[in-house]
């Protein structure tokens, strides 16, 4: 029945429009984004620095190996399944459960050095590369 | 000047502009459900401070806002999506919280839109 529906979304194209006339010449999607996963892994020469978007992460669970070159990330989201049986479902969208995920590094790490970081539902992982890996510069003597 | 080079400065200027807005912006996900007395929207919004949420509710639209601190070198974005709310849905009394990048929104249902039971008398 239409009339008992609480909520609706903004029709698309409306919502485009409006998005358009507030902020001109801005890219987006129309679609919703499962803002989950690996946001970026960078070199930064001695590190690396990976970051993934995990919101609403059960700090307890999550865990963060490190294994040679190969890091791996896992842990589980908190459920949000409300109490009751006179629940009505608009919208699912948000990932729950557990989950895992790996990524292999250029090098080899110092896997006593590294540390992490969740906050606003990123985490950020400091992976030192091991001492062998980090580059060095050779001076070069002159006769 | 020539044509040519009119072009590429019109081109360059274009450019410029572009790369001051930057922003990028995302539908975030949603889980929404009702309950007896209230509407709960949560909002995957990782990233997002609360000093840089925005939620309006402005003739029976929600509107969701945010902006992403991003570091100097990272690329900017934010979160944007609208609802149309029911006008059972008493909006003012509505509370938010932020936590962990998951945005939870409680907006009660309206007194008039709460089941009521009505107690059956039996006649005899």
């Amino acid at each position: 029945m239409f009339a008992l529906q609480f909520v609706n979304e903004m029709d698309s194209m409306q919502r485009e429009m409006n998005r358009l006339f507030r902020h001109t010449g801005l890219k987006g999607s129309n679609h919703p984004s499962p803002a989950v996963g690996l946001l970026r892994a960078e070199d930064k020469g001695a590190a690396f620095v990976v970051e993934a978007a995990l919101p609403g992460l059960d700090p307890e669970q999550l865990s963060i190996d490190v294994l040679g070159r190969k890091l791996t990330i896992s842990g589980r989201f908190h459920d949000n399944q409300p109490a009751g049986e006179d629940v009505r479902w608009y919208r699912k969208e948000r990932r729950s459960g557990a989950f895992e995920q790996s990524l292999t590094l250029a090098t080899e790490l110092d896997t006593e050095k590294v540390e992490a970081e969740y906050k606003h539902g990123i985490l950020r992982i400091d992976l030192p590369k091991a001492a062998a890996a980090v580059p060095k510069k050779i001076a070069v003597n002159v006769a | 000047m020539s044509d040519k080079e009119m072009m590429k400065q019109e081109l360059d200027s274009v450019e410029k502009i572009n790369q001051a807005k930057p922003l990028h912006w995302a539908t975030p996900a949603v889980d929404i459900y009702e309950t007896a007395d209230e509407l709960v929207v949560l909002a995957d919004l990782p990233g997002v401070q609360e000093s840089a949420l925005q939620l309006e509710v402005s003739r029976g639209v929600l509107t969701l806002e945010a902006a992403v601190e991003a570091a100097e070198d990272q690329r900017q974005y934010g979160y944007y999506r609208q609802f149309q709310l029911s006008e059972r849905i008493d909006a003012d009394a509505g509370e938010a919280a932020l936590k962990d990048g998951v945005l939870t929104l409680r907006l009660p249902k309206s007194a008039a839109a709460k089941p009521k039971r009505i107690a059956v008398k039996t006649l005899h």
